[in-house]
C-alpha cells in the first residue's frame, strides 16, 4: 500500500519539472551554439597557424620527431647496455661458478680431513705422526691388512674369517 | 515552423552543413538540454555540457553514418558530456555530489533555477544517490520515456542489462523515499 503511494507520488511528479531556465534561453540557443562552434573553430585553426608560423620562424620547432628519435636512441643504448652486461655476467658467472665449485671442493675436503682427524683421535690413538695420518688418508686399508692386524692381536683365524 | 525530420536535415547536410547543423540545434537542443539538466542539476553546468555536446557533434559530423539516427547519436554525445562534467565536479569538490542542497551551495547560481517542492527535492536526492549509469538509465526511461532499444543504442548496453538497471534504480528510489 505504502509502495503504491510512493509510485503514485513519483507518477505525480514525473510531469512536473522543478528545474527552470533563464528567460528566452531556448530562443537564443541556436545562435549562441553556432557562435561557440565558430569560436572553437577559430581557436583550433589559430593554434595550428601559430605552431606552423613559429616553426617557420625557427623559434618553436615541433618536438615530436626529435622526441621519437631520442627515444629510439635511448632504447637502442639501453638494449645494448643490457646485452653487454648480460654477456659479462655470463662469463663472470661461469668463472664464479668454477671458483665456487673449487671452494666447495676444498671446503668439503677440509671438512673430511678434519672429521677423519677427530675420528682417529676419538679412537684413542693420539700421537700419530703426520706421515701416518697422510698414509692413512691416502692408502686404502685392505682386507689382508685387517687380517694381519687381527692375527697380531691373537684373535683366532677362524673367527676372523667368520667375521669377514 | 514546419516539422523537420532527420531525413530533411541529412539531405541539407550534404549541401549546406552550417544550415543543417543549426536545424539540428533547433530540433534537438531542448530535448538534449533537459536530458543533461536532470543529470547535472544546475543550469550553468547543463549549458556548458550542452555547448560541448554540439561542438563535439560538429567536429564528429564527418564520421556520422547517414543510416544512423541523429537523435541517438546526439543523445550518446550528450550523455558522455554530462557524465564527464559530473566526474569533473566530483573531483574538484572532493565530495560525493549526492545532495541537491550541496550542489546548489557549490554552484554560483545556487537554487535560482530550481523551483521544486519538498517531494521534488526528495526525488532528486534519491536519484542523485544512484550510481552514474543507473541514474542515466532511470532518467532516460522515467523522464524521457525512451524505449529500451533506443537506450541500448545510446549507451551501448544490452536491453536485458538496462531493464535490470532500471528495476534496481526504481527499487532504490522507492526505498529511499519510503525511509527518508
Amino acid at each position: 500500500m505504502h509502495q503504491r503511494n510512493v509510485m503514485k507520488l513519483n507518477n505525480e511528479i514525473r510531469n512536473s519539472n522543478p528545474f527552470r531556465v533563464p528567460e528566452g534561453y531556448f530562443d537564443t540557443l541556436a545562435e549562441k551554439t553556432m557562435s561557440a562552434i565558430r569560436e572553437s573553430e577559430t581557436e583550433s585553426s589559430s593554434e595550428d597557424n601559430s605552431v606552423t608560423g613559429d616553426a617557420k620562424a625557427g623559434r618553436k620547432i615541433s618536438l615530436r620527431p626529435y622526441l621519437a628519435l631520442a627515444a629510439a636512441i635511448a632504447g637502442f643504448a639501453l638494449v645494448t647496455t643490457l646485452m653487454v652486461r648480460l654477456v659479462r655476467n655470463d662469463s663472470a658467472g661461469t668463472q664464479q661458478t668454477e671458483e665456487y665449485s673449487l671452494f666447495a671442493d676444498l671446503a668439503a675436503e677440509e671438512i673430511d680431513i678434519y672429521m677423519l682427524e677427530n675420528e682417529l683421535r676419538k679412537t684413542g690413538q693420539p700421537g700419530l705422526s703426520e706421515s701416518f695420518e697422510e698414509e692413512t688418508l691416502e692408502q686404502e686399508i685392505s682386507t689382508e691388512d685387517i687380517i694381519d692386524y687381527l692375527t697380531r692381536e691373537d684373535i683366532d683365524i677362524n673367527d676372523i674369517y667368520e667375521l669377514l | 515552423m514546419p516539422h523537420i525530420t532527420d531525413q530533411d536535415i541529412k539531405i541539407i547536410l550534404h549541401s549546406d552543413t552550417e544550415r543543417a547543423f543549426r536545424m539540428i540545434v533547433e530540433t534537438y537542443g531542448s530535448k538534449l538540454y533537459w536530458h543533461i539538466r536532470r543529470m547535472v542539476i544546475t543550469h550553468d553546468d547543463a549549458d556548458d555540457a550542452l555547448q560541448n555536446t554540439f561542438i563535439n557533434a560538429w567536429r564528429k559530423l564527418s564520421s556520422f553514418r547517414s543510416d544512423s539516427s541523429l537523435f541517438t547519436w546526439l543523445y550518446s554525445i550528450a550523455t558522455n558530456e554530462a557524465l564527464t562534467l559530473i566526474r569533473k565536479r566530483e573531483k574538484e569538490n572532493k565530495v560525493p555530489l549526492d545532495d541537491i542542497e550541496n550542489l546548489f551551495a557549490l554552484s554560483p547560481e545556487g537554487s535560482t533555477y530550481f523551483d521544486g517542492d519538498e517531494v521534488s527535492v526528495k526525488l532528486q536526492n534519491a536519484i542523485l544517490k544512484l550510481p552514474d549509469k543507473q541514474r542515466t538509465v532511470f532518467n532516460m526511461k522515467y523522464f524521457d520515456d525512451m524505449s529500451y532499444e533506443q537506450m541500448s543504442e545510446v549507451l551501448g548496453t544490452s536491453v536485458g542489462a538496462l531493464k535490470a538497471s532500471y528495476h534496481h534504480a526504481v527499487k532504490k528510489i522507492e526505498k529511499f523515499l519510503e525511509y527518508d
